[in-house]
C-alpha cells in the first residue's frame, strides 16, 4: 500500500513519531441488531446474531433469544440455535440453491428489528491447479463469464484427509500478480494475504492462468486446496470495504472507511458466496 | 433742470461708461440654445447677444467642429469650459475680450522599468509617485511602471522595501522612458531582492499576501529547509494540511482549488517527498504573491487562491553564486551575466539526502539482498536565461524540472529450512512523479503607456510506477517474469497575451488573452507476463488521453474615480471546450476601496470563479497519486462566489501595516468519490459515474498586524473562521465540517537582527482542532459460510461503524518553531549558519487517531499519532 512507502520515507526524516493512548468520549450510536451470514450454495445457513457495542470494543454479545427467520423467496425455512465450537448460530433445516433469494430477518427485546436479503451467485469453474515441491508457484485455470462482472475470493489451504477426502485445515499466505489487483507496492513489500478478493475487470470473459506466490516453499506429500469463491455483488461489496477498513485501521493519509452493510435496522452482511475447491498434490 | 436731476443724469452717464466697456465679467449669467452650430457661430451668437469679444486665428484655432448647447442663466466661465475643454481650445480674458488659441499638451507620461542598481534584477511592485501632486503607481510584475503626470512635474520619488529612496529630478518636460536603478540599503548585510508593495490604503487590491523572500529565508526551517508554501500557512486564512503535509488550504478551499504559477505556467503539484516540502527553491524566487480572494480578471481557472511566484532574472553584472548543505538536502545557485548588460543567467539545483538516512533501514526491512540498492529522494532544478534585446524589448526563457524518486531494486536467493538454495527472486521497482516546466516570455513597450508580455508555455505533471518481477526457483522447472507499469499524467500548453495600458493617471487598464490546451492521462495500466510456460500476454488498460481547450479573455480597469474613492471593474470570459461539450462562463470581478479620515481604506470585493478541471481524491492529504481529471456532461464545473469587506493601513513611516477582513465564500459542483478506492485507482471513461456532486461554503473574518522594517520585524494573524461541505449521500445530506475547518487559528511571527552577525526568529502557532471521523459503534464482521470451516480472520477482529463524517474534533495544536542564525564575511565569501528548532517545546500534536489493540490486555485503545516531536536541524550555507 501507499501508506507503505509514506510512512517509509516520513519516519526516515522524521527520525520517529510517537503514539500515546488518549482517553475521548466518543459518542455511541446506540444498541443495533447485528447479522451475519455467508449463505453458501447446496448447504444450510449458518446464522449468526449479536449486538452491537460502543466504539473501540472487541468482544460483542450473541443475542441467543433473538428471534430469526430466513425465507427463500417468500417461504420461510425453519431455523434452530445451535452452539457450535463455542458460538452459537441459528441454522437452517434444509440446504438453499442456487436461482432464489433469501432473506433473514431477526428481532430481540428492546432492539429495532433488521432484515437483509440477498441472492446466490453460480459456481466458478476452476481446475488443473499445479505445483512443483519446494516451488512458491501455485498455478490453476479460471473460466471467467462472458457478459457479466464476477467477483472472486482466492484462498489456498493446507489440506488433511478426513473421511477419505481432502479438508482444508490451514489457510496458506499468497500473493498475487498485481495486474489482477493493481496493489503494486505488495509486489516489494513482503506481504502475503490469506485472502484475496477481486474483481473479472481485467479479465472478463476469459480463461485465465491464475499464479499465486506463497509465502512457504509447497511441502511434498501433502494436499493443498485452490478455494475461488464467487461473490454476489454484495458479498463482494462487504468482504472488499472490510478488508479496505483493516488494511488502513493505521494509516493516517486516509478518511476512515465504511464497510459496507446490508442489513436494514442494524448492521451486519448477509449475502450469497459459492465456493468450489480443488485439491492437489505439489509435484 | 433741477439740480436734482441733472446729478441723475450725470450718475446715469457716469455709469453707462463703464457699463459699456466692461458689461461682461465670468459670473455673468448666459443663455444659450444651438443644436449642431460650429464653435464660431457659438462664439458670434455670444457676441451678439452678450457682447462678448472672441479674438482667435482662423488658421490656428479650429473653430468648425459642431456642438451642442443648451443653458439658461449659467455663469459665462462654465459655458466656457462646456464649449473648449473637450475641443482642444484654451481661453482667457484678456481686456474686453477672449483670446482663444490653441491648447497646450499639459501631461507627460515617464515609463520604463525600476531596478536593483547591483544586478540589475527588476523590482516587482516598486513605488514611483510625485509627492506634489500625491499620485502615483508601482511595478509591473516585470517591473515596468507608466505613470501620466502633469507636464511640470519635475520630481518623482521612487521607493522599495530594503532599497534607499531615490529623488527622480526631471529635467525635461517631455515624455520619456527612464530606467530606475536603486541602491539596497546598507543595513542588510545580505542584499536579498525582497517584496514591497504601496501602503495598503493605496491599493484597491485586497485579500492579497505579499511574502517578502528575506522573511521567508529568515523564518525557522523544518528539516533546515527554508520554504515558501510552508510561510504562506503562517498567514490569515491560510493554513496547510495536518502537521507536516503542506497542501494548502486557502479559505476553507482544497489544494485543489489554488492555481499555482511559478513564472506564469501553472505548476500541478506544488509539493515533494508527499506535500511536506514544496518544490519552489527559495534561492530561486524573487516574488510571491498569494491571492486569497477578490481575484483579479487576469486570473482564473481555480476556485480559492492564486499563488503567483516570480523567478530570479539573474544578475546582470556580476556573478553570485551560494551553496547550502542542510539535514534534509544540498543545494547551489549561480547567476551572472552572459553578456554583460545585456544577457543573464540564474541557475538552482537542490537534492534530498535523506535516503542516505534510508537505506539501511529500507536493506532490513525490505531484505535488498547484496545487489540491492534503494534511493528515495527528491530534486528539482531550475534556469533562467533573460536577455535585453532593447530598451523596449526583453525574452526571459525558463526551466524547471523536478522529481520524487524511489527505486527498489531486489536480487536475493532464497533458502529453505535446510540452508538450501530455494529460489531467486529478483525485482526492480520504481516510484516517481514531478513536474517539468518550460516558458519563453516576450516583454515588449508598444508606447509609453502600452506594455506587453506574450507568454508561450508548457507545463506537466506525471505519476509513475512500474516494476519487473523474475523468479526462478533453484530446485523446480517454475520461472516468473512480470512487468506492470502505472502512470497517470497532466499536461497543458499555452498562449497567453497580456496587456498593461496606462491611458489616463486615473486609470490602470489590463486586458488580454489566454489559450491552454489540456491533456489528461488519469490512470493508465500496462502489464505484460512472459513466464516461458505460459502464453505470453500484454495488457493495457485505461488508454484514454481526453484533452480540453480552455479559452479565456479579461479585462479590468483599476478607476480613481476621486482621490478618496476607486474601483476596480473587470470581467474574465472563459471557455472550456471538451467534445461533445463546451461550456462558457462570464465571471465578473469587483473592488472598491475608499479613503477613510486617517489613512483608513474600506475595501470591498466581488469575485465569481470557474475551475473546469477537478482532482480526483480519495485522501486526508494532496498525494501524487491523486487524478487530475476535465469537466464531463454529467460532472459540470465547479463555480465559486466570494464576497469581502475589509479596513487597511499602513503608517506614514511604512513600518506598520494592519488589514481586517471579513469574507463569505460559496462553491458549487465540488466533488467526492462515492466509494473508497485504492490509491493506484484508474479514472475510466465513466469515472463522473463513481463520484457524488455537493456544495460549500466558507467564511470568516481576518487580521494581520505586521512590523515590516526595522531589526525587530514580525507579524500577528489571527482568524476566525468555517468551513462546510454538503453532499447528498454523506451525513444524510446535512451540511459538515469541511475536513481543514479550524475555528481559531493564531500565529506570531518575530524576527530580530543583532548588530553584529545574529539573527533570531521565532514563531508560535495556536490552531483549534480540525474535524475528525471516529467509529460511532462496533460489532462481529461476518467471516465464514460455515464454522466448520478452518478460521481465516478477515483481516479485522471487529467492523468499527463509521457514519457520519466529521462530527468530532481532534484536539487543539500548539507549535512553537526557533531559529539562530551567525552571518559572517570573509574577503569575497559571506557565510551563514543557522540553527532551527521544529516545535521546540515538543508538544505531542495530534496527527491522527486510531484504535490500535493491546497485545497485553487484548482490549483495543484509542492512540493519537504525533508526527513530529521536536526537531532540530543545522543548516550552512556560504555565497560569493
Amino acid at each position: 500500500m501507499m501508506r507503505k512507502i509514506t510512512l517509509l520515507i516520513i519516519s526516515a526524516f522524521l527520525f520517529t513519531s510517537c503514539l500515546k493512548t488518549v482517553d475521548m468520549d466518543l459518542p455511541y450510536d446506540g444498541d443495533k441488531i447485528v447479522v451475519n451470514a455467508f449463505m453458501q450454495v447446496d448447504s444450510v445457513v449458518y446464522i449468526r446474531v449479536t449486538k452491537s457495542e460502543p466504539p473501540g470494543s472487541n468482544s460483542f454479545t450473541e443475542l441467543d433469544k433473538a428471534t430469526v427467520s430466513l425465507f427463500e423467496n417468500d417461504q420461510e425455512i425453519p431455523v434452530t440455535r445451535k452452539v457450535i465450537n463455542g458460538l452459537g448460530y441459528f441454522v437452517s433445516a434444509r440446504q438453499i440453491k442456487y436461482g432464489y433469494n433469501y432473506k433473514v430477518k431477526a428481532t430481540a427485546d428492546n432492539l429495532t428489528a433488521v432484515s437483509a436479503v440477498d441472492s446466490l451467485p453460480q459456481q466458478p469453474m476452476v481446475g488443473l491447479p499445479s505445483g512443483f515441491v519446494g516451488g512458491n508457484r501455485i498455478q490453476f485455470k479460471l473460466q471467467d463469464r462472458a457478459g457479466f462482472t464476477d467477483y472472486y475470493r482466492f484462498r489456498i489451504y493446507l489440506a488433511e484427509v478426513s473421511g477419505g477426502r481432502p479438508v482444508p485445515v490451514t489457510p496458506l499466505k499468497v500473493r498475487f500478480d498485481p495486474s489482477y489487483n493493481n496493489e503494486f507496492i505488495d509486489i516489494f513489500s513482503r506481504e502475503y494475504y490469506v485472502t484475496n478478493i477481486i474483481s473479472d475487470e481485467r479479465f472478463s470473459g476469459s480463461e485465465v492462468n491464475v499464479v499465486m506466490q506463497t509465502e512457504n516453499p509447497l511441502p511434498a506429500d501433502q494436499y493443498l486446496v485452490v478455494e475461488v469463491t464467487a461473490l454476489t455483488p454484495t458479498a463482494f461489496k462487504y468482504l472488499k470495504s472490510l478488508q479496505y477498513q483493516g488494511a488502513n485501521v493505521e494509516n493516517p493519509l486516509v478518511e476512515p472507511a465504511t464497510v459496507f452493510s446490508n442489513v436494514t435496522g442494524g448492521y451486519g452482511i448477509v449475502a450469497g458466496i459459492n465456493s468450489t475447491r480443488v485439491p492437489f498434490k505439489a509435484n | 433742470m433741477k439740480p436734482l436731476a441733472r446729478k441723475l443724469l450725470l450718475g446715469m452717464l457716469l455709469l453707462y461708461c463703464p457699463l459699456q466697456s466692461w458689461a461682461w465679467n465670468w459670473r455673468t449669467r448666459v443663455s444659450v440654445s444651438l443644436k449642431k452650430q460650429p464653435l464660431h457661430e457659438v462664439c458670434r451668437h455670444l457676441e451678439k447677444e452678450y457682447g462678448i469679444l472672441f479674438a482667435y486665428s482662423r488658421d490656428i484655432v479650429k473653430m468648425s467642429q459642431p456642438v451642442d448647447i443648451d443653458v439658461k442663466n449659467v455663469p459665462l466661465k462654465r459655458v466656457m469650459e462646456m464649449l473648449f475643454e473637450e475641443n482642444g481650445v484654451e481661453y482667457k480674458k484678456i481686456g474686453e475680450q477672449i483670446v482663444l488659441t490653441v491648447k497646450k499638451k499639459e501631461q507627460r507620461t515617464i515609463n520604463g522599468y525600476i531596478e536593483d542598481g547591483r544586478t540589475g534584477e527588476r523590482l516587482i511592485g516598486a513605488t514611483i509617485y510625485s509627492p506634489v501632486l500625491q499620485v502615483g503607481t508601482v511595478t509591473n510584475q516585470y517591473g515596468f511602471y507608466s505613470i501620466t503626470t502633469k507636464k511640470d512635474t519635475l520630481t518623482l520619488i521612487v521607493t522599495y522595501l530594503g532599497y534607499d529612496p531615490l529623488v527622480l529630478r526631471l529635467e525635461d518636460k517631455m515624455s520619456r522612458q527612464i530606467k530606475v536603478q536603486l541602491t539596497p540599503s546598507n543595513m542588510l548585510k545580505q542584499v536579498e531582492v525582497s517584496e514591497s508593495t504601496p501602503k495598503l490604503q493605496d491599493q484597491t487590491q485586497m485579500s492579497r499576501v505579499s511574502l517578502p523572500m528575506v522573511s521567508v529565508k529568515a523564518m525557522p526551517k523544518l528539516l533546515g529547509e527554508a520554504d515558501v508554501m510552508r510561510a504562506m500557512m503562517s498567514m490569515p486564512g491560510v493554513s496547510g494540511g495536518r502537521e507536516g503535509a503542506s497542501g494548502l488550504n486557502v479559505r476553507g478551499g482544497s489544494p485543489d482549488q489554488n492555481l499555482v504559477l511559478l513564472d506564469g505556467t501553472p505548476v500541478y503539484n506544488p509539493s515533494h517527498a508527499f506535500g511536506i516540502f514544496s518544490v519552489f527553491n527559495p534561492d530561486m524566487v524573487k516574488n510571491v504573491e498569494l491571492y486569497k480572494g477578490a481575484f483579479p480578471a487576469r486570473y482564473g481557472g481555480r476556485l480559492s487562491s492564486v499563488a503567483d511566484i516570480s523567478l530570479k532574472d539573474g544578475d546582470m553584472r556580476k556573478y553570485h553564486g551560494e551553496v547550502s548543505l542542510g539535514i534534509l538536502s544540498a543545494k547551489f545557485m549561480v547567476e551572472g551575466p552572459i553578456w554583460k548588460n545585456k544577457t543573464s543567467f540564474v541557475v538552482t539545483g537542490r537534492r534530498s539526502l535523506f535516503d542516505m538516512y534510508l537505506s539501511d533501514l529500507a536493506d532490513q526491512e525490505l531484505e535488498l539482498g547484496e545487489k540491492g540498492e534503494f534511493f528515495a529522494y527528491f530534486y528539482d532544478v531550475n534556469a533562467k536565461i533573460n536577455h535585453i534585446f532593447s530598451s523596449r524589448d526583453r525574452l526571459f526563457i525558463s526551466a524547471y524540472g523536478g522529481q520524487d524518486n524511489m527505486k527498489v531494486l531486489k536480487d536475493i536467493d532464497k533458502f529453505d529450512a535446510d540452508g538450501v538454495k530455494s529460489f531467486n527472486e529478483y525485482l526492480n521497482f520504481r516510484l516517481g512523479w514531478g513536474n517539468q516546466i518550460y516558458s519563453i516570455r516576450w516583454n515588449h513597450i508598444f508606447n509609453p503607456r502600452l506594455f506587453s508580455n506574450v507568454t508561450t508555455s508548457f507545463s506537466q505533471f506525471f505519476f509513475l510506477t512500474d516494476y519487473r518481477y523474475r523468479y526462478e526457483s533453484y530446485k523446480v522447472p517454475d520461472r516468473d517474469n512480470l512487468f506492470g507499469k502505472y502512470y497517470s499524467r497532466s499536461q497543458n500548453g499555452s498562449l497567453k497575451m497580456d496587456f498593461d495600458y496606462r491611458p489616463h493617471p486615473d486609470h490602470a487598464v489590463r486586458f488580454g488573452l489566454h489559450s491552454t490546451y489540456h491533456i489528461f492521462e488519469p490512470g493508465i495500466t500496462q502489464f505484460a507476463d512472459d513466464g516461458e510456460d505460459r502464453p505470453k500476454t500484454d495488457t493495457v488498460y485505461n488508454k484514454q488521453k481526453p484533452g480540453g481547450l480552455e479559452l479565456s479573455l479579461y479585462g479590468e480597469d483599476d478607476w480613481r474615480i476621486r482621490d478618496s474613492l476607486h474601483l476596480n471593474l473587470g470581467v474574465h470570459i472563459s471557455a472550456f471546450m471538451i467534445f461533445p461539450k463546451t461550456y462558457v462562463s462570464v465571471q465578473p470581478r469587483l473592488g472598491f476601496r475608499y479613503m477613510l479620515p486617517r489613512n483608513w481604506a474600506v475595501k470591498l470585493s466581488y469575485t465569481n470563479m470557474v475551475q473546469y478541471i477537478h482532482l480526483l481524491t480519495n485522501n486526508n492529504t494532496y498525494l501524487p497519486t491523486d487524478l487530475w481529471v476535465p469537466v464531463t456532461e454529467k460532472v459540470k464545473p465547479m463555480t465559486s462566489n466570494q464576497v469581502a469587506i475589509g479596513l487597511a493601513k499602513t503608517s506614514k513611516d511604512q513600518q506598520y501595516e494592519v488589514s481586517l477582513e471579513g469574507y463569505y465564500k460559496s462553491l458549487n459542483n465540488v466533488i467526492e468519490y462515492e466509494e473508497q478506492v485504492s490509491n493506484f485507482q484508474s479514472a475510466s471513461k465513466n469515472w463522473d459515474e463513481k463520484v457524488i456532486r455537493g456544495s460549500g461554503s466558507s467564511y470568516g473574518m481576518e487580521l494581520l498586524v505586521q512590523k515590516k522594517t526595522g531589526r525587530t520585524q514580525g507579524s500577528v494573524a489571527y482568524t476566525l473562521s468555517r468551513s462546510n461541505r454538503s453532499f447528498p449521500t454523506i451525513n444524510n445530506g446535512r451540511v459538515f465540517p469541511y475536513k481543514y475547518d479550524r475555528l481559531h487559528d493564531v500565529e506570531f511571527t518575530i524576527m530580530h537582527k543583532f548588530k553584529k552577525n545574529w539573527e533570531l526568529a521565532a514563531n508560535w502557532e495556536f490552531s483549534s482542532g480540525v474535524p475528525l471521523t471516529m467509529p460511532s459503534a462496533s460489532y462481529e464482521p461476518g467471516t465464514g459460510a460455515s464454522p466448520y470451516d478452518p478460521v481465516v480472520d478477515p483481516g479485522n477482529g471487529q467492523v468499527d461503524l463509521v457514519k457520519d463524517r466529521n462530527t468530532l474534533r481532534m484536539a487543539e495544536q500548539h507549535r512553537l518553531d526557533v531559529s539562530v542564525s551567525y552571518n559572517w564575511q570573509r574577503k569575497l565569501f559571506a557565510y551563514m549558519i543557522n540553527l532551527s528548532v521544529y516545535n521546540a517545546y515538543n508538544q505531542m500534536n495530534p496527527f491522527y487517531y486510531y484504535y490500535a489493540h493491546n497485545e497485553g490486555t487484548g482490549k483495543r485503545e484509542l492512540t493519537q499519532l504525533t508526527l513530529i516531536p521536536v526537531l532540530p536541524s543545522l543548516t550552512f550555507s556560504m555565497r560569493f
